[in-house]
């Protein structure tokens, strides 16, 4: 059985996540930690960072290996509903700008 | 405290400008208030609760955001759990170190309120934030203030304002570097039955965080209220149903109580209605309230002397649910007041399904919580078991909870008039309504504007105070009345903020700091007379004082003779030289230029007893060559007027071979 020690940043003392295998990725070393300490899926995600490095892990598919040591952080997650339409609607109009453009330039001076 | 500080690349945290406030919770929600004030390199936290509608670690404010290490001061405004819930943790299980402070009567209450907390939260054991062992534990990290009472913690000063609302509620006002910050945690300028309201301050704060739980509502009459409420609770029992009232076993339940008492007292037909009071701790917590009847208002202080009002004529206190006879109609006033778990939970499972029952809600809830959802009239609703209950029994919602309305808002803050208010505490919605709202009330005024903040959790704002660095000259400086483009020199002083401009001779008054000198001896054998060394140090200075009497005769062995040199030149300090026995001891106190005149004094006297001495005195550096029993050694010091370090070089050389007058072959030793 190996393990990942864990600490949330504000605490004093490290806690435990087992699991079976070599390491364990982003996603599912959140999962566990989340599951242990019953924290339901709400606004806020964990940030997780190597004790040692300092290092932030941040693709979810990033392996983390046993015996390491992470500090967990628990940060509020944006809106993203709203952020998100302001993005689709900046890229809308991004496009609409390029269309433009592309046809100023090909009717050129007669 | 405090001793971790970042390297900056700008100026020190000590003397930036930027005031931030950060929340770490109650940021545009409800629940879990916790905000970071950060300014002069001092952070303090107001309030550290918990939020009623989640459990577990996800109920706490986001402290990850913060080091608890680095905060300086804690204060605590009331008992409620949205305010003080998550302190245990915070003092316990956290790296903090700082003080904590709150009033008497909520430290007394939170005591007890917390535990009961810990008993009804059904969480299983491992996964609760704190035990009642933790409580215990915490309170001797806790200090307790006076209302009114300062206390200079830190560098900080601070005192509070009592805020009505709850027992033992305060408003924190907060002086930093002369900067005044208003915290009012929850508050309330209605007076009720038994506390005062909010006290209006006496300073103007330059910003206020201020709750916005009920945005731009008006509350109803308080009349009107308390009768909607009777008429209600009478209505309920005549048609021979149960009256559920869901509220915290402390807070505002003592004001329901009062009102019900009173209405029971004047209405006989209902006396063989019971009302229990059920609360585990409610011997315990009436009996805080018994105490502190100092902070209530001055009607219930009358009171008392005559007959105690918290002695119920009508009301029966409830230990557990074995005492409870579920015969007839009957009125309940039993906790959580958001009926999460617990009594209130378990009563209202038991009664929601007949139609003759009714369940007051009185308090406000928050997000998350059942008596929000049961507020929207749903058909059934989840017991804690899983199980699908239909709810037919009434409820309603009468607001006791003593949160400040618009109107109080508005009158609070047009009479304060602080350059910045930051909205914390409310709903989103309702905060963004508030803003807009306080907003439109100053837009057309020329001489104030007010600049409204609405934070998000863990979002910083940033604020801007310049202020006036302000010194006070006092003692022998300040004697002469100053005069413009006059310039003012001593050594500037600082403790803590404040600045004093003393000069050197005052620093022993005004401050704990002493000016010394540093004094030097250097002996020297010397086999002379007395009357050789007066001739020589007559020829080098011109002007040589006795300071001790002079010798009777030319050939005595002199002793304790002590000589003043050079004490016509007045910018060196003392040089005496003191002859006693065969030694002589030059003594000077340190400063640069003597150096170079107690070198010269040196030579004369090695000069007396039989050493060659060459010197070569230039504008900056003095060479000093002195040959003695086949050594040659070569000194050169430099001496400045301008304040610069001495630096003196020594080298020894033995005299190998002399090859002719003036020239000999040295070996470097």
């Amino acid at each position: 059985m190996s393990c990942i020690h864990y600490k949330f940043k504000s605490s004093l003392d490290y806690n435990s996540v087992t699991f079976d295998g070599l390491h364990l990725s982003l996603t599912d070393l959140k999962k566990a930690i989340s599951h242990q300490r019953r924290l339901k899926p709400g606004e806020f995600d964990l940030e997780i960072t190597n004790a040692q490095t300092g290092d932030v892990y941040k693709k979810g598919d990033e392996l983390i290996a046993k015996n390491t040591s992470v500090i967990v952080s628990r940060v509020p997650v944006t809106r993203t509903t709203a952020s998100s339409t302001q993005k689709s609607w900046e890229a809308f109009k991004q496009e609409c700008a390029k269309v433009v453009r592309v046809s100023v330039v090909t009717c050129g001076p007669t | 405290m405090a001793s971790k500080r970042k390297t900056e690349s700008q100026a020190p945290a000590e003397e930036s400008d930027i005031l931030q406030i950060k929340p770490l919770g109650a940021g545009q929600e409800v629940g879990r208030s916790c905000h970071l004030l950060e300014f002069k390199g001092k952070k303090i936290l107001l309030d550290c609760g918990i939020h009623p509608g989640m459990s577990g670690m996800a109920s706490l404010p986001y402290l990850d955001m913060i080091d608890p290490e680095e905060i300086d001061l804690m204060l605590v405004s009331h008992f409620h759990l949205d305010h003080s819930g998550g302190l245990p943790y915070f003092l316990q299980k956290t790296p903090f170190k700082g003080r904590c402070f709150m009033t008497h009567a909520t430290k007394a209450i939170y005591r007890w309120l917390l535990s009961d907390y810990v008993k009804v939260s059904n969480i299983a054991s491992d996964d609760q934030l704190y035990t009642d062992g933790d409580i215990e534990k915490s309170m001797e990290k806790i200090e307790t203030i006076n209302f009114h009472q300062e206390v200079n913690a830190s560098g900080v000063r601070f005192w509070c304002y009592s805020a009505g609302h709850v027992l033992g509620a305060a408003m924190f006002m907060i002086e930093i570097a002369g900067v005044k910050i208003l915290y009012t945690g929850d508050y309330s300028r209605q007076e009720d039955r038994h506390l005062m309201c909010a006290e209006m301050p006496s300073v103007k704060p330059d910003v206020v965080i201020i709750e916005s739980t009920y945005g731009t509502h008006i509350h109803e009459n308080r009349e009107k209220r308390e009768h909607r409420f009777t008429s209600l609770v009478h209505d309920i029992v005549n048609r021979g149903g149960r009256c559920l009232i869901p509220a915290f076993a402390l807070g505002r339940a003592q004001e329901l109580l009062l009102i019900l008492d009173e209405y029971w007292s004047n209405h006989p037909e209902l006396h063989d209605i019971p009302i229990y009071y059920a609360s585990q701790l409610a011997k315990k917590c009436m009996s805080v309230y018994q105490t502190y009847i100092n902070a209530m208002n001055d009607k219930i202080r009358r009171q008392i002397t005559m007959s105690n009002p918290f002695v119920f004529k009508h009301i029966i206190n409830l230990k557990n649910m074995e005492q409870f006879d579920d015969i007839g109609p009957s009125v309940v006033l039993a906790s959580p007041g958001m009926m999460q778990s617990g009594l209130s939970r378990e009563l209202f499972e038991g009664w929601c399904t007949d139609k003759r029952n009714g369940c007051i809600i009185a308090g406000y809830c928050v997000e998350g919580t059942l008596a929000k959802h049961v507020l929207s009239e749903p058909d059934e609703i989840v017991s804690l078991g899983g199980q699908k209950l239909p709810l037919k029994c009434s409820v309603d919602y009468i607001s006791f909870s003593a949160h400040a309305d618009y109107k109080q808002t508005s009158e609070f803050l047009r009479e304060l008039k602080p350059a910045h208010v930051v909205l914390v505490h409310g709903e989103m919605n309702e905060m963004a309504r508030l803003k807009a709202a306080l907003m439109r009330e100053y837009e057309n005024d020329p001489d104030y504007k007010m600049e409204v903040h609405n934070p998000r959790n863990t979002v910083a704002i940033e604020l801007h105070f310049r202020g006036e660095k302000i010194a006070k000259v006092v003692g022998e400086l300040a004697a002469d009345p100053p005069k413009q483009n006059n310039k003012v020199s001593g050594i500037l002083v600082k403790r803590n903020f404040n600045y004093h401009i003393v000069s050197p001779k005052d620093l022993q008054s005004y401050t704990d700091l002493a000016m010394s000198t540093v004094s030097q001896k250097m002996s020297v054998v010397f086999n002379g007379t007395a009357s050789l060394l007066a001739y020589y140090l007559n020829q080098l200075a011109g002007d040589i004082e006795y300071l001790s009497s002079e010798p009777a005769s030319s050939r005595s062995s002199f002793s304790n003779l002590v000589i003043q040199v050079f004490g016509s030149i007045k910018t060196i300090q003392l040089i005496c030289i003191i002859a006693c026995h065969n030694h002589i001891h030059v003594c000077f106190s340190s400063i640069h230029i003597n150096n170079s005149y107690f070198i010269i004094i040196l030579i004369i006297i090695m000069n007396m007893s039989g050493k060659i001495v060459i010197i070569i005195i230039t504008t900056t550096i003095i060479i000093i060559i002195i040959i003695t029993n086949g050594y040659l050694s070569i000194n050169i010091s430099s001496h400045t007027n301008r304040g610069e370090k001495d630096k003196n070089c020594h080298w020894q050389y033995k005299i190998v071979e002399i090859v002719e007058s003036g020239v000999a072959k040295v070996n470097h030793i």
